[in-house]
């Protein structure tokens, strides 16, 4: 009899006022302060924010110094950004000839172009491949010169252009070497199956330097006499081989995933071995993978910053060389916050899509 | 007949394989031949005798004697040292930093999570050798040595790095641990032991009390009974700088703690995923019982999370050990900057050196990943018998 009558008081009480004002304070009591001890830590941490945020905006923009020519004309208390305002083009371009500049940006949307088209439903696919093919070619064309462009000497690469040719480039020339080593990993051939073995499980246990280092010292070695080949070609070889053995387990791990009737229709329909792969399996495995692939470009992206060691000058090359010029000294953070700016912005977007496009894939296959 | 022969799949395969293997042979041969007509111009004697000469240059951090005039051998060990040294700094940091910051993920609380998720993120997304040289930065940015940063007088931070207080003899500090260690694996033994007789497996009294006991009581003993003397060196300032003690250098710092964030943004993940992987139904069934909040995570969810996570955590570690090689930036003297960079350029020995080096990366991972199958073995077992 109580139980009803509260029942009833309640349904009776008018709804509230405002219901978004409601809603909100619940939201804040449900999601900020449930128990005494989740409400100390949100007090805490509002607390912290409260202090730490005006005072990081006030660095970083209200108080810092955008425009000026030399470290006298930072006066404020804040960041003083001109080693970046002032240096921006040898940032992004290098020591590239001014005039040249064009061949630059046309590659840089080149390969920013990737990405639309990756998940286009109404391309061809036969066109994204024939793409995917050519771009790395047109990218070294438009950059190196030859048939019809000005040569430009590869000492003259520098900043975030070598940085994202050899992101680019690199990945995609790895793909197919990356392909053909899963393969040959599950090849049903001992000997073809141990080199695959042996060549992925070795690259894979060292640490990128060291095959760096050998890129830089070492390989001259295995030449004939007098045959030398560029320090940045060297570089790019030994990043493709290295991206082609991680990505091998990567492909390996979507070849696993396709199902053994796949592979017994094809043989069933007498298939050989080269049209089952090419027509039938690895395009699903391809589409499978393309967000791991993306984590992985990711990865490759932050490894070509080691290139650094043995003096490719990338965009961190060219940061460290800022921060140690007598006109910026002193003025590292500002210029390592720009240069992880850089690096967080691009892969946090990358990484985002990567999600994305695994999102919709999950829910084309329910 | 022929055409028989070459429709055999086997003697097809069979070919395949031959070429494949003979094209890898040639290229073998050739390169070997170019490499040492090479080193024959260069005057280079191949092989690694080169080790037993005398090394002549200085490493600024080293755990066991050394000086330019000990042999390239002993330089190697050094620098293996700094290698599994830093490593095993980060790994312990990194675990902490990391396992701090997937617990606050996937807390109820908002404002922790979204805070969490925005640092584990712009840490994973920058890349390495961005933290390494920041951290470097900020340590030699540091008040130089007359103006150090005291703490309480038995530590002094300064641009020429952390100077602790130290045993006098550094000896006893590794025999000491030696003890520490193995009081904890006493404890753990013996705790295992009296566990595997209970009738009800998985209720027994926690293991930790015991290994703590151990690990503090055995070095106790040890100490009244050898009755070594231990005393303190504590750092005094004297002249332009600071005498006693041990000092952690800047380079190894800066790589500790690059090393640390860094890697941490990845376990970080790793146990966030683990988590969330344990089903929603058992937080329910918790609950349906009674189990508030903090026993339901330590007793049921951390239990079942902590085994899928285990493969992927060793994995980063093995990552970590790798990555310490990028102590060649800052100019720490680790494996691959020792040999792989000073002894290199002095001897030539180019081949030698880099084979050295990746051939010891090859046995750590090669150690690490037997302990983690009999791992996986001995779990498999646990939860399929």
């Amino acid at each position: 009899m109580t139980v009803l009558t509260k029942q009833l008081h309640s349904d009776r009480q008018a709804p509230p006022r405002h219901p978004w004002k409601h809603l909100a304070t619940r939201w804040i009591k449900k999601q900020l302060f449930p128990t005494p001890f989740q409400s100390c830590l949100s007090l805490t941490t509002l607390v912290l924010l409260l202090w730490f945020i005006p005072f990081a905006l006030d660095w970083l923009l209200f108080s810092a110094t955008f425009v000026g020519d030399s470290k006298a004309d930072c006066v404020g208390d804040g960041a003083c950004w001109l080693p970046v305002t002032q240096r921006i083009e040898l940032f992004v371009y290098g020591f590239y000839p001014d005039t040249e500049i064009w061949r630059v940006n046309i590659a840089f949307g080149l390969a920013a172009s990737i990405l639309p088209v990756l998940y286009l439903k109404q391309v061809d696919r036969r066109w994204v491949l024939g793409y995917l093919i050519v771009l790395p070619f047109l990218m070294w064309w438009l950059l190196k010169g030859g048939a019809g462009l000005s040569e430009v000497s590869s000492t003259k690469f520098a900043g975030i252009l070598v940085t994202i040719f050899l992101g680019v480039i690199g990945m995609l020339f790895a793909l197919p070497i990356g392909i053909l080593l899963a393969l040959g990993r599950r090849s049903k051939k001992p000997a073809i199956k141990l080199l695959s073995v042996l060549y992925i499980e070795l690259v894979r246990s060292v640490p990128v330097i060291t095959l760096l280092f050998m890129a830089s010292l070492m390989i001259q070695l295995f030449f004939p006499e007098g045959m030398t080949i560029d320090i940045f070609l060297r570089v790019l070889i030994v990043l493709i081989m290295f991206t082609a053995a991680y990505m091998a387990e990567t492909i390996r791990g979507g070849l696993q995933g396709i199902s053994s009737g796949q592979f017994e229709a094809a043989e069933a329909l007498g298939f050989s071995y080269w049209k089952t792969m090419g027509l039938i399996i690895l395009p699903q495995v391809l589409r499978n993978t393309i967000p791991p692939l993306l984590t992985q470009f990711i990865g490759l992206f932050k490894e070509t910053t080691l290139v650094v060691v043995v003096g490719v000058l990338d965009v961190v090359g060219i940061a460290m060389s800022t921060t140690s010029a007598p006109e910026w000294l002193g003025l590292e953070h500002e210029v390592y916050l720009f240069l992880a700016l850089f690096f967080f912005i691009i892969c946090f977007t990358l990484s985002h899509y990567a999600r994305h496009l695994e999102k919709q894939m999950e829910k084309s296959r329910l | 007949m022929w055409n028989k022969i070459f429709h055999n799949a086997r003697v097809l395969s069979t070919l395949q394989q031959c070429a494949v293997l003979a094209v890898v042979a040639i290229a073998f041969y050739m390169l070997v031949t170019n490499a040492s007509a090479n080193l024959d111009a260069l005057g280079i004697a191949s092989g690694f005798d080169f080790l037993h000469e005398r090394a002549g240059y200085a490493i600024s951090f080293q755990l066991i004697d050394y000086s330019p005039d000990d042999t390239y051998l002993r330089a190697y060990a050094v620098g293996l040292l700094n290698t599994l040294l830093v490593s095993v700094l980060s790994i312990v940091l990194a675990t902490i930093i990391g396992v701090f910051l997937g617990v606050c993920r996937v807390s109820e609380n908002w404002l922790l999570g979204r805070l969490s998720h925005l640092a584990v993120e712009f840490l994973r997304n920058v890349p390495l050798i961005v933290h390494l040289i920041w951290w470097y930065g900020l340590m030699l940015a540091l008040p130089n040595v007359r103006q150090a940063i005291s703490f309480n007088d038995v530590g002094y931070l300064s641009n020429r790095g952390l100077t602790l207080a130290w045993a006098s003899d550094g000896s006893l500090v590794g025999w000491g641990l030696v003890c520490v260690i193995g009081g904890a694996v006493l404890g753990y033994a013996l705790m295992a032991r009296h566990r595997a007789h209970l009738p009800w497996k998985g209720f027994g009294p926690p293991i930790w009390p015991a290994m703590l006991t151990g690990a503090i009581a055995i070095p106790l003993v040890v100490y009244l009974i050898t009755g070594t003397s231990w005393q303190w060196d504590v750092p005094v300032l004297r002249g332009f700088g600071l005498k006693g003690g041990i000092t952690l250098t800047p380079e190894l710092l800066a790589l500790w703690l690059a090393l640390s964030f860094y890697s941490a943004s990845y376990i970080a993940e790793i146990v966030r995923g683990s988590i969330q992987s344990v089903s929603r139904g058992q937080y329910e069934a918790a609950s349906a019982l009674g189990f508030s909040e903090m026993p339901t995570m330590l007793r049921l969810i951390v239990p079942q999370a902590i085994y899928p996570m285990v493969p992927q955590v060793t994995s980063t570690y093995l990552n970590i050990t790798k990555n310490s090689s990028l102590g060649v930036v800052v100019g720490y003297m680790e494996l691959v900057s020792a040999t792989g960079g000073t002894t290199l350029n002095q001897t030539g020995q180019a081949i030698e050196c880099i084979a050295l080096v990746m051939a010891t990366y090859c046995v750590i991972s090669l150690i690490t990943s037997l302990l983690m199958n009999i791992y996986n073995y001995r779990i498999s077992l646990r939860t399929h018998g």
